[in-house]
This record gives structure tokens, C-alpha cells and sequence, in this order.
């Protein structure tokens, strides 16, 4: 192994999952031992994933540390890295780069309610959070997740969200942006904010949101409006980044870098920011 | 005190224990630093030279990696840092290295730029004339100030007095038989430019907001100048070449003035060309300050005295405090 900063380690693409028409998992394993070995990392972590030729991109680390031996990154198609990726088989090597950042909050949490708010690719990098907090259930009270997207093909993770349905100790709620509900759609239709304030979750919770930035904006807004204390919604925030260590200048919103300073940010710490997200 | 050709004289012998030498050259009538094989060409008849130390330290564009991808193989970019002198570069531009030091080997080292600084000795030669763009006293800096610089030579009645500054100078002076000296050097060159900083990081820390960026970024035309050409910035892209298998992974300079330097998919924070101006003054005299206690900026004034369109940094700062 070497130790040069940017110099990403290779890996192979297990398993692809199509998550929608534009959104697909890739499960990657480190191909060298040792760093498989003796790799981990916190939910809410990012790495950077390489192909070759075509670029380096930041994706959040979208499976708990708990599972071992691979990671897994969600992507959707919207760039020219995106893009590269979306072309891969199972089988093709990427370089891999991380983990960076900080991460959630968890251990302060326990004996509090969690309340899970999600909006299209934007739950993937609530996902090993969510597997962690369930795999530690005791420890906390009420979970509710309330997941929307655009339509019911927009819904990612079909798998967890069944499994998360099966269990009486998860208050799960799916929506679907009005229109975009299909015959067979039995959750709800409305948008993500308008479902939180319907759902209503006591506001001694601790809420950790992501999603598009307007549905953020409108989920800061109903949650401020529902009474949650600005130091109990938590988010992940992304920027275009190149370097994941906070030196190539261009993730910062004021002086914060969302690489090295964040992903996780709390309301009360992004209202003290410049505006500029 | 010793005399310019003395020291010149023993750079051919620094070049035979091994160390390339990095000094002000003249080409194409401009002075710049440059790797050096002849010490009879260096030229110290300059005020500042047009490039600075970060062209050797973070080169304008550098090979991260090579891959191939039939062979399923990706090798770290070839390491080209050797022992190196720099020699004849000015105080502001080793204060820089010093600002550089505490951004690209804090808690994560750039381990590319901190190999090549590891084994790079600075011999400033200080300055006895300067220029109407130079800043540095209100920097914090001077023409004699010592920082980031290993060896000072200071000037003193025609010739120059050898300050060790560093662990580093002194072990360097040691190998190659430098001796230092204590008489006193000439004083300082007076600077005409001021600019105080008075006030100036409270009015940043509360003014994100304030109608003065529009007015004070009008003249920029984006082009990236004083980006280049600045001894502190070093904000970086990181971009792939590449053929159907073959290629590589470029570390390129990048600059905050262009549009594309933040733009994703999804959005782009920066809208207009005052918040990429507001971005560059916030990151030099506030981002820079709150995270490692230091301004991003020596008062070197390449970026006023190459604007071509005559923005000048320090009638920004004193608008941008000044009422009204």
C-alpha cells in the first residue's frame, strides 16, 4: 500500500442493484486484504469512488459499518462520473477513496425518539444510520422513517422499505409527490414536508433529514414550525468536492469545509453559515 | 558580511552534493524562478518575481497516478521532488510556504506537497528596493522579515549578511561551509502602499450579505490572474486523461473566480461573479484567519500589478471597512 494522499486503492464491483430508471447500488469490495481487513468507518462517512478515465466523485457510504466486507454507494445518473458508473458490470474495478468526515451523532441519542426524513437518493446516506439504529433498537424509543419521492418508481431501496414495513417497533410512512402515485400505491400522496407535519412526531425527537435541497429548506421549516429545538435536526449536506480532505478550496460554506468540517451538520450550526447552499 | 559573488560562486557546489537549484532567471524580459544549471545567469536585479515558490512546491499541474486498466493496474504518479534550493526568492514569498505549511500539512498531510517541502531549503534574499504594489508590512510581514525562510540573506552596505532562521538553514549551512554573520543590515526599504486590517475581520465575520460586494467585484473579468500568480492560493481540480485503457490523474491548479470551480449537477452555490469575488476575499482575509489563524495573503502585489483590469486588493479591503 502506498501513502499518498489522493492515490485511491483499487476495488471490484460485487453486486448492482437498479434501484430506478436513474438510480442504481453498487455493493464494492476493497481488493486488498489488510485494508478490507481492517477498514471501517461512521454513518454518515463519504467516500470517493474512481473510474478510471472518466473521473473521481463523492458518494456517501449508503451501508452500515456492521456490514462487513463491502460497502455499498447509491448514484444516480446526472454527470459524466455518474455516468461512467452507471456503464459498469459486476466485476469491474473502481478505485476507491475514504472514508472522510465527520458523522452522526448516535450514542447521545439513546433514549430519545429518532425520526428518519428522507426524499428520493437523498436517504442513502440516512440508510447505515437507520440499519445502525435498528440493530441497536433497545436503546432508543419511537424510530419513525417517513421516505417520499417523486413517484412511486422514484423510491429507492424497495428491499429495506418492505423490511422496514414487516416491523411493529419502525412507524413507517412513504409518500409520493401528487401525480405520481401508481393503482397499487397504498402509502401516502403529498409532499415530504406536508407528510412530516401530518405525522407529527413528538418534538423532543431527534430528527435527521436529507433530501433535495428545496425539500430540505421546506423540512428545516415544518420541523422549526412543529417545534423541534434547531439542535435536534441533524443533515448531511453536499457540495461539489475533488479532494475529501479540505484543501482543494471549493465545498467550504463560510469557513466550514463540508469534507473535512461536515457532511453532518445540525440546523443550529447551519443557521449561524452564510447562506450559500 | 560576504558579497553577492561569493555566494553565487558556491552555488555550483551546492549543484554537486545533489540539491537542484531554484533561483530568479531572466527570460523573455520577464525575471522568474526557475531551475537553474548556470549560476552565472541568476539575476537579482528584480523587485518580485512574476511566478512564486508554489509552482515547484504545488506544480501548476502534476500526475497523481498512471493506470491501466487491461492490466487492472493504478501506480502513484512518478515522485520527482529532490533536493532543492531556492535561492533568491523574496520574504513574502517564503511567508507564503509558511501559510501553505499550516493548510497542506495540518491534520491531513498533502503528501506530494510535504515531500517536496521536506527536502527543500529556502535562502531568501531580502529586499532592498521595493515597489508601489508591495503590501507586506501591512500584512504583518516586512522586505527583512524572516518567515518561512530557512537562511535570510539581508542586505548591508553593498553585500549581504547570512541569518540561519531555521533547523533546517543551520544544518544546510553546516554541509556547505556558510558561515552566518551578526553585524547589523541596512534598514528596511520604506513602503509607500498601506492598508490597515483594522476592523477588517469583524466587518467580514458579520457582512456576507452587504451590497458593497457587487460593487467592489464590478471590474473583474474572471480571468484568474491573481489566482496564478498568487503565492497563497492553492486550491486544486483533480481531473483524469486518458486513452481507451491507458491514462492519468492530474492534480491542476483551479481557481475560485470560474463559474465551473463549484458547479454540480444538482446546483451551483456560487451564482454570479460578486459571490466567487466575495469567496476569494472571505477565504483569504476571514476562512483562512478562523481556521489557522493567519491571513492568506503576504502583501507580495502580484495580483495588483498584474490585474488587467486594475482591481486592486487593497482599495477593496479599505472600501469594504470603510462607512457608507
Amino acid at each position: 500500500m502506498h501513502n499518498e494522499t489522493f492515490v485511491p486503492t483499487l476495488a471490484t464491483i460485487e453486486d448492482i442493484r437498479q434501484e430506478t430508471p436513474d438510480i442504481r447500488s453498487l455493493r464494492i469490495v476493497l481488493d486488498d486484504e489488510g485494508f478490507r481487513q481492517n477498514f471501517t468507518f461512521k454513518h454518515g462517512q463519504f467516500c470517493l469512488i474512481s473510474v478510471f478515465g472518466a473521473g473521481e466523485a463523492v458518494f456517501c457510504l449508503a451501508s452500515p459499518p456492521l456490514w462487513k466486507d463491502f460497502v455499498e454507494i447509491t448514484v444516480k445518473e446526472v454527470g459524466k462520473v455518474t455516468s461512467a458508473i452507471h456503464d459498469l458490470e459486476v466485476g469491474d474495478k473502481v478505485g476507491f477513496r475514504g472514508p472522510y468526515g465527520n458523522s452522526f451523532p448516535f450514542e447521545e441519542n439513546f433514549g430519545r425518539n429518532i425520526v428518519f426524513v428522507g426524499g428520493g437518493i437523498g436517504i442513502a446516506p440516512l440508510r447505515p444510520l437507520i440499519w445502525q439504529t435498528l440493530a441497536e433498537r433497545h436503546k432508543f424509543k419511537d424510530v419513525y422513517i417517513i421516505y417520499g419521492a417523486r413517484s412511486v418508481s422514484d423510491l429507492v431501496y424497495k428491499e429495506d422499505l418492505r423490511k422496514w414495513a414487516s416491523r411493529d417497533d419502525i412507524k413507517l410512512t412513504t409518500t409520493v409527490d401528487p401525480g405520481g402515485e401508481d393503482e397499487a400505491w397504498q402509502g401516502e400522496v403529498g409532499l415530504v414536508p406536508q407528510i412530516l407535519e401530518k405525522v407529527s412526531p413528538p418534538t423532543d425527537s431527534v430528527l435527521v433529514t436529507c433530501g433535495p435541497l428545496v425539500m430540505m429548506k421546506f423540512v428545516f421549516l415544518s420541523a422549526r414550525k412543529l417545534g423541534f429545538d434547531p439542535n435536534d435536526v441533524i443533515t448531511t449536506l453536499e457540495m461539489k468536492m475533488k479532494c475529501g480532505v479540505g484543501t482543494c478550496g471549493r465545498c467550504n460554506i463560510g469557513n466550514k469545509y463540508v469534507c473535512r468540517d461536515g457532511p453532518v451538520f445540525r440546523l443550529a450550526e447551519m443557521e449561524k453559515l452564510p447562506n450559500e447552499f | 558580511m560576504k558579497q553577492l559573488q561569493e555566494i553565487l560562486s558556491a552555488i555550483g557546489s551546492w549543484q554537486a552534493k545533489g540539491y537542484q537549484v531554484i533561483a530568479p532567471v531572466r527570460r523573455d524580459n520577464l525575471i522568474l524562478l526557475a531551475r537553474i544549471e548556470d549560476p552565472s545567469l541568476i539575476n537579482l536585479d528584480h523587485i518580485l518575481t512574476v511566478n512564486t515558490l508554489k509552482d515547484f512546491m504545488l506544480p501548476r499541474c502534476e500526475t497523481i497516478l498512471r493506470f491501466d486498466l487491461e492490466k487492472a493496474c493504478v501506480e502513484p504518479g512518478i515522485d520527482d521532488s529532490l533536493p532543492t534550493i531556492i535561492f533568491g526568492s523574496r520574504p513574502c514569498d517564503a511567508a507564503a510556504l509558511s501559510i501553505l505549511d499550516s493548510i497542506l500539512i495540518g491534520d491531513v498531510v498533502d503528501s506530494r506537497y510535504a515531500k517536496r517541502r521536506g527536502q527543500t531549503v529556502v535562502l531568501t534574499v531580502a529586499c532592498s528596493r521595493v515597489d508601489g504594489a508591495c503590501f507586506c508590512k501591512s500584512m504583518g510581514y516586512g522586505p527583512h522579515d524572516p518567515t518561512g525562510s530557512d537562511i535570510i540573506l539581508l542586505p548591508s552596505q553593498g553585500g549581504y549578511l547570512v541569518r540561519l532562521i531555521s533547523e533546517k538553514g543551520r544544518q544546510f549551512a553546516s554541509d556547505v561551509g556558510l558561515e552566518p554573520d551578526d553585524a547589523e543590515a541596512d534598514p528596511e526599504p520604506e513602503l509607500s502602499r498601506r492598508v490597515s486590517t483594522d476592523g477588517l475581520k469583524a466587518w467580514l465575520d458579520s457582512n456576507f450579505e452587504d451590497p458593497k460586494w457587487q460593487v467592489i467585484s464590478e471590474n473583474c473579468v474572471s480571468c484568474g490572474t491573481c489566482y496564478y500568480l498568487c503565492p497563497t492560493c492553492h486550491c486544486f481540480d483533480i481531473a483524469d486523461e486518458a486513452g481507451i485503457s491507458r491514462g492519468v490523474r492530474l492534480r491542476i491548479w483551479d481557481c475560485c473566480s470560474f463559474s465551473s470551480f463549484t458547479k454540480m449537477a444538482s446546483h451551483q452555490p456560487r451564482v454570479g461573479k460578486y459571490a466567487r469575488y466575495r469567496q476569494r476575499v472571505m477565504h483569504k482575509f476571514k476562512y483562512t484567519v478562523d481556521n489557522i489563524g493567519k491571513v492568506a495573503c503576504v502583501g507580495d502585489g502580484r495580483c495588483i500589478r498584474y490585474c488587467p483590469y486594475g482591481v486592486d486588493i487593497t482599495e477593496i479591503l479599505k472600501a469594504l471597512v470603510s462607512g457608507g
